[in-house]
């Protein structure tokens, strides 16, 4: 198992049946395409591309990748009627999250004030001139969308069992230690040694949406980074955290968070009515619950 | 002239402009797909090989910057992998 650290996130790497040398290269090639989706995607940095879009002020020609990750979302965004919005980064600027996160960072007296809901349906694409316009005052943020997406491209470099996990957003192909499927802890929301519930899983992903680690004070009231895209602030979802199991980490990012704005009722339904997914919800009262198609490993 | 023949020449204007309509109709499909796809516009230029990128003269104090260029970080070995993962909002 190698470990490395890229997106703010501890990456690691696990491929059992490759020799030590192939997974240190499988390791190092990750690293690469981590470091290299950073610079470009991101919208911490000044110099990536996502940056060079979120500026624009006239129509811009972008790169064949940007330009699959857009139709990504839009996909994305259709999928889950809006819940998944990448348009939400002015949002995020305006709620106090305009830098890498860190605990206390973002931390200020103003309240959310006036907060953006344009939609990226309003972002004009031209797939073959490949030139995107952008209305004034719209901001894209990929957040664990290019994470997930990410972790997939990590993990399909590799042939066999490989697990590639980016904090929580994990690809986990094969069928684990004992042959019964990987195991995941799912970890309890307020308390970060404790698990809720432990699934297995095989050549499937996971990932978990839940706003008690990226939240700062804005004014008198906490804010954190799930925005509802319907109101342009913070969620105020009924769930505590959302665990999703889906074919790849980068739907399981995607859907974690629509089923967390959809609150434990209408996210449960949301989950069953699609084949593919699997959820275990943590309501703010405590209750855990698995629906959908989500195997518990029983101890 | 009489009647009977400039009806007669109406009737043949008619059918000469109908068979005219009928026969573009077949054909303007066609051509269409054989159309050249439209080209690219703008490309980047680390899309290109290197050996077709145009001199780029930047001003003073800046550079292009190159993909190749992203510092990734070095992967550390974990002495003691765990069999199981943990999933959490990160």
């Amino acid at each position: 198992m190698w470990t490395f650290r890229a997106m703010n996130t501890e990456i690691t790497i696990t491929a059992p049946a490759l020799s030590e040398a192939d997974e240190r290269q499988l390791a190092a090639d990750a690293a690469q395409l981590f470091a290299e989706t950073e610079r470009r995607f991101s919208r911490f940095r000044e110099d990536s591309e996502l940056s060079a879009l979120n500026r624009a002020s006239q129509p811009i020609v972008v790169s064949p990748e940007l330009l699959e990750l857009l139709l990504a979302a839009r996909r994305h965004a259709a999928d889950t009627a809006g819940l998944f919005d990448p348009a939400i980064g002015a949002a995020l600027v305006t709620a106090g999250y305009d830098r890498s996160f860190s605990p206390g960072a973002l931390d200020r007296d103003a309240p959310i004030l006036n907060p953006p809901t344009a939609p990226s349906e309003d972002l004009a694409i031209d797939e073959h001139a490949r030139r995107v316009t952008r209305p004034h005052g719209l901001q894209l943020d990929f957040g664990g969308f290019l994470k997930g997406r990410t972790v997939d491209r990590a993990a399909a470099t590799a042939r066999g069992a490989i697990v590639v996990d980016a904090g929580g957003d994990a690809m986990l192909r094969g069928s684990g230690v004992d042959g019964a499927g990987w195991l995941v802890d799912v970890e309890d929301p307020w308390d970060a040694r404790a698990t809720v519930a432990t699934l297995r899983v095989r050549d499937r992903a996971v990932a978990t949406s839940a706003p008690n680690r990226r939240r700062w004070r804005a004014g008198s009231e906490q804010a954190h980074h799930l925005i509802d895209p319907r109101t342009g602030t913070p969620s105020r979802s009924d769930l505590a955290q959302v665990t999703i199991v889906a074919p790849t980490a980068e739907r399981a990012d995607v859907m974690a968070k629509a089923v967390f704005l959809l609150g434990a009722a209408d996210g449960a339904r949301f989950v069953v009515g699609r084949d593919d997914l699997g959820a275990v919800l943590v309501t703010r009262t405590g209750d855990t619950r698995a629906v959908g198609d989500v195997e518990l490993a029983h101890a | 002239m009489t009647e009977t023949q400039r009806e007669w020449r109406l009737y043949i204007v008619a059918a000469v402009a109908g068979v005219y309509v009928l026969a573009w109709s077949q054909i303007t499909p066609t051509l269409r797909a054989k159309a050249p796809a439209a080209q690219p516009r703008a490309v980047w230029l680390d899309d290109l090989p290197r050996e077709q990128r145009p001199a780029v003269l930047p001003p003073a104090g800046w550079r292009v910057a190159d993909r190749s260029q992203v510092v990734a970080p070095v992967p550390r070995r974990v002495p003691a992998p765990s069999a199981r993962i943990r999933t959490r909002s990160s």
